[in-house]
């Protein structure tokens, strides 16, 4: 239990009259995955942009690495190495799959105030750049501008980007959102990949892929833990089964 | 892998910045060969007018920050030049300073006002985005008029002539020609160095975030900085442009700082294309030359003016760059992106 | 002395933001429910100006040129909405920005071919010429009975704003701009109107103005400009923040110019602008969340 990279402690967040996260506490340890399952609604993508700080809690502490998180930004939240993909896919059209991932090593590698070199020519951003994307299976499509990417394709960067980061901890969003059977095995297959070098929070709907990818998986009802545990128990505990599986 | 081919390519890139500037270079020894020197005093204005646009297009192009208050920096450019020439005319200290007519002071002294009012205005502006950033210049550009008229010692209303002889350092450049060519290097220098910008890391940034500014914070940049860093650097080199306004028809007056004008550099740098640095040149160009052929042709000249402005809106996207890309690579029959 | 000046420069500066709120009114609301930005929206109240003034001039009835400049100016808005702006409600801002920027240069100039150069004056009714007393201070009556216009047409407005169905509806539309292409009404006529009804209190400002300042070409920008500022300070959306912000603006622009030089006054606003957006970056009353 020493290693713990993030831990949420009764965090609060509502909405008007709605409490989309209500008393959230949670544990992720370092190297884990770490699936949240839930039914729609319950809170889940609020819950992950209060972790990436693109949303304030209304109360509770966030901690990473021992270190109180909850008052930063979110890109300096960025800098201490959270990575989010986003459930919906967040590109600029015009930037290659390659300027993407570059971008996100220029943001890891200090200050971006430097004027005259040319970025796409710089070895010390297009290196790992390219590494990143070749990770995610992307290489051929590197020149390829995001708008002109298919849906699985534009998935795929959302990784590449989060990756390129170096992140500490990746917040994957529904990675597999909208995409087909093939494209969703072949996700599966890359985050199983990706498993082994990051601490990853998973949200994902295709229960297949949850349970063959989490080590533990918290269940979210109502902005609410009501379950954390390994796959195989969560599968066969009756609350849950309740709550959520029985439907 | 295919060296040569990269190496030519990343030369062709630079061929309408390059051509652009040859032509601009040509026109005084046009003007001497017709002997019309009118015809230099056009370019100047087309130099000058291609350096803001090309300024602005930094933030309206690259940063996706539509300003409305740049007319007022050309203005407070041309003022900073106008106002210590008076000093030095009337040898009269400005506080301590003594005035000068000399550009190398000048110049830099404009830049370091129009910076410092940038990062003001910036900083207050940048709070806000898109409509209300957009909004909140055209504000300010109405405040830097009015501050203009206000300078009752310099003119006020009338505006301020410059009665002494510009310098730039030992050089004497109240010659028409000379100063020509004075401007057009400070042109070649901005398109360089914008040019080298907006491919920087810098520029990388600041593209992003124009677009998708959620993407940028989520890998750790905060934009801010980075806008406002870009403003103010469009905003000394617009400055640049109307101290050298000034210093070229030896006036500078509140006309030159009124949100009509910061509307059109807009239009200039729309109607040139806003997705190349040499977009903006071209579009300062023909928006000189239009002015001045339909003004020849009409007294009502701004009824025609505005049309055609609101049919290039609705049919040129891409501004004339794009046109000419589009037909020189159907030409060459490659395609490009936008 | 100095006391009865300021007052009556008070009440000035509350007739010019009573007239500050029609032209904001239009514009705050544009731009909150269609998400555009309106330049032309000076244009229109010049419109209002001119078409009052030719009214007056061909009939000689104050009247009557009270009731048609509203209503050429909505004629003018509604045609220039239907013909070109609606096209650019979805468009980024720099099109909107050069779109009513050339419309605005080809107005201005096409009222130059049909009014020529010199200004136009509008003379008062004789009821109105001349000066009732408020307080011991002569005031004229004209600005008064602007002053009462522009609160009774304000006051309606917000009435119908806060307390209607419609008024509802719009509320909600510049709130939430995705309710209101849910509503389920016809969106596109319904813009229509905003537009035509933001055009005609345009109108209503510009024909209330004519007989002090003078009817001329380029007389809509500055008071677009202003409005711009009243719209941005107040939140851009929020019609009660237009009212809060007209007034302001209002009243610190007159006294402004009297305190100050005309011109240092005038950039009083814009300091004051720049103060409040330094604390609060979305307006007084931001309308979206």
């Amino acid at each position: 239990m020493a290693d713990v990279i993030l831990l949420v402690d009764r965090l609060m967040k509502s909405f008007g009259g709605l409490r989309a996260t209500n008393d959230l506490s949670l544990e992720v340890q370092r190297g884990e995955c770490h699936a949240i399952i839930g039914p729609n609604g319950a809170g889940k993508t609020t819950f992950i942009s209060q972790l990436q700080g693109m949303l304030a809690p209304d109360s509770g502490t966030i901690t990473l690495n021992g270190r109180d998180i909850t008052g930063e930004p979110a890109h300096r939240r960025a800098r201490l190495g959270i990575a989010r993909s986003f459930q919906i896919t967040s590109l600029v059209p015009d930037f290659s799959v390659l300027d993407h991932a570059a971008l996100a090593v220029q943001a890891r590698s200090g200050h971006s105030f430097r004027f005259w070199k040319n970025a796409r020519r710089d070895p010390a951003l297009v290196a790992p750049a390219q590494e990143a994307v070749e990770t995610v299976g992307l290489a051929s499509r590197a020149k390829t501008l995001a708008r002109d990417l298919s849906h699985g394709e534009a998935r795929q960067l959302e990784l590449a980007i989060a990756i390129a980061q170096q992140p500490k901890l990746l917040l994957l969003d529904e990675p597999m959102a909208g995409m087909g059977r093939k494209d969703g095995v072949a996700m599966t297959e890359l985050l199983a990949q990706l498993k082994k070098d990051y601490s990853i929070i998973l949200i994902e709907h295709d229960m297949q892929a949850v349970f063959s990818l989490a080590d533990r998986i918290s269940v979210l009802v109502a902005g609410h833990i009501i379950k954390t545990g390994a796959p195989e128990v969560i599968r066969t505990d009756p609350d849950v089964r309740a709550a959520y599986l029985g439907h | 892998m295919a060296e040569p081919a990269t190496n030519l390519s990343r030369l062709r890139e630079h061929v309408p910045t390059l051509l652009i500037l040859a032509a601009l270079a040509a026109t005084p020894m046009i003007a001497l060969g017709i002997g019309d020197p009118f015809i230099v005093k056009v370019a100047t204005r087309v130099v000058v007018f291609a350096i803001a646009a090309t300024a602005l297009n930094f933030v309206v192009g690259y940063g996706g920050l539509v300003s409305l208050c740049h007319a007022g920096f050309f203005g407070i450019g041309g003022y900073v030049v106008g106002i210590l020439a008076w000093h030095d005319f009337n040898a009269e200290p400005l506080w301590f300073l003594p005035g000068t007519s000399d550009l190398a002071i000048a110049l830099p002294a404009a830049i370091l006002v129009s910076a410092i009012i940038a990062a003001v205005v910036g900083a207050i502006s940048l709070r806000t985005s898109g409509p209300y950033f957009l909004m909140i210049t055209l504000a300010f550009n109405q405040m830097f008029y009015y501050g203009a008229i206000a300078l009752q010692k310099y003119g006020g209303d009338d505006g301020l002539q410059i009665t002494s002889t510009i310098t730039l350092g030992p050089l004497d450049v109240s010659n028409r020609y000379r100063f020509f060519y004075l401007a057009l290097v400070v042109l070649a220098l901005t398109l360089l160095l914008v040019g080298r910008f907006v491919d920087s890391r810098f520029g990388m940034v600041l593209r992003a975030a124009s677009k998708n500014e959620t993407r940028v914070i989520a890998v750790g940049v905060d934009p801010w900085l980075y806008r406002l860093a870009a403003f103010v650097i469009s905003a000394v080199l617009t400055a640049v442009a109307g101290a050298l306004l000034a210093a070229g028809q030896q006036f500078i007056s509140p006309v030159d700082m009124g949100w009509d004008r910061s509307g059109d550099l807009v239009v200039m740098a729309v109607l040139g294309g806003v997705g190349v640095v040499w977009g903006p040149a071209i579009g300062a160009a023909a928006f000189v030359v239009l002015e001045l052929v339909l003004s020849s042709w009409t007294t009502h000249w701004q009824f025609v003016f505005g049309l055609l402005i609101v049919l290039i809106v609705v049919s040129l996207r891409g501004g004339l760059a794009d046109l000419g890309r589009t037909i020189f690579s159907r030409n060459s029959g490659e395609a490009t992106h936008g | 002395m100095t006391l009865s000046l300021i007052a009556e420069q008070m009440l000035n500066g509350v007739q010019l933001g009573v007239m500050l709120f029609l032209m904001s009114a239009g514009l705050t609301l544009v731009f909150g429910i269609m998400n555009f930005i309106n330049l032309t929206h000076g244009s229109l109240y010049m419109i209002g100006a001119f078409a009052g003034a030719a009214t007056q001039a061909a009939t000689g009835s104050f009247l009557l040129a009270i009731l048609v400049a509203p209503l050429a100016a909505a004629v003018a808005g509604l045609a220039l909405e239907s013909a070109l702006l609606r096209r650019f409600y979805g468009r980024d801002h720099l099109d909107q920005v050069l779109v009513t920027f050339g419309s605005i240069l080809a107005l201005n100039e096409a009222t130059r071919m049909v009014f020529g150069l010199t200004p136009l004056r509008m003379n008062l009714p004789p009821a109105l010429s001349g000066h009732v007393d408020i307080f011991g201070i002569p005031y004229p009556a004209f600005r008064l009975a602007i002053l009462i216009t522009g609160l009774i047409v304000a006051g309606l407005l917000y009435l119908v704003i806060m307390r209607t169905r419609i008024g509802m509806w719009v509320r909600a539309g510049a709130s939430n701009r995705p309710i209101a292409s849910a509503m389920g009404v016809n969106v596109p006529l319904v813009f229509a109107a905003l537009f035509g009804a933001g055009a005609a209190l345009a109108g209503l400002a510009g024909v209330m103005a004519g007989p002090i300042l003078s009817v001329q070409v380029g007389m809509g920008e500055p008071i677009l400009i202003l409005a711009l500022v009243v719209t941005v300070i107040g939140g851009v959306g929020s019609i009660r923040g237009a009212l809060v912000a007209a007034l302001l603006v209002g009243v610190v622009d007159t006294l402004g110019r009297v305190l100050l030089t005309p011109a240092l006054g005038s950039m009083a606003i814009f300091v004051m602008m720049a103060a409040i957006l330094a604390f609060r970056p979305k307006g007084l009353f931001p309308a979206h969340g």
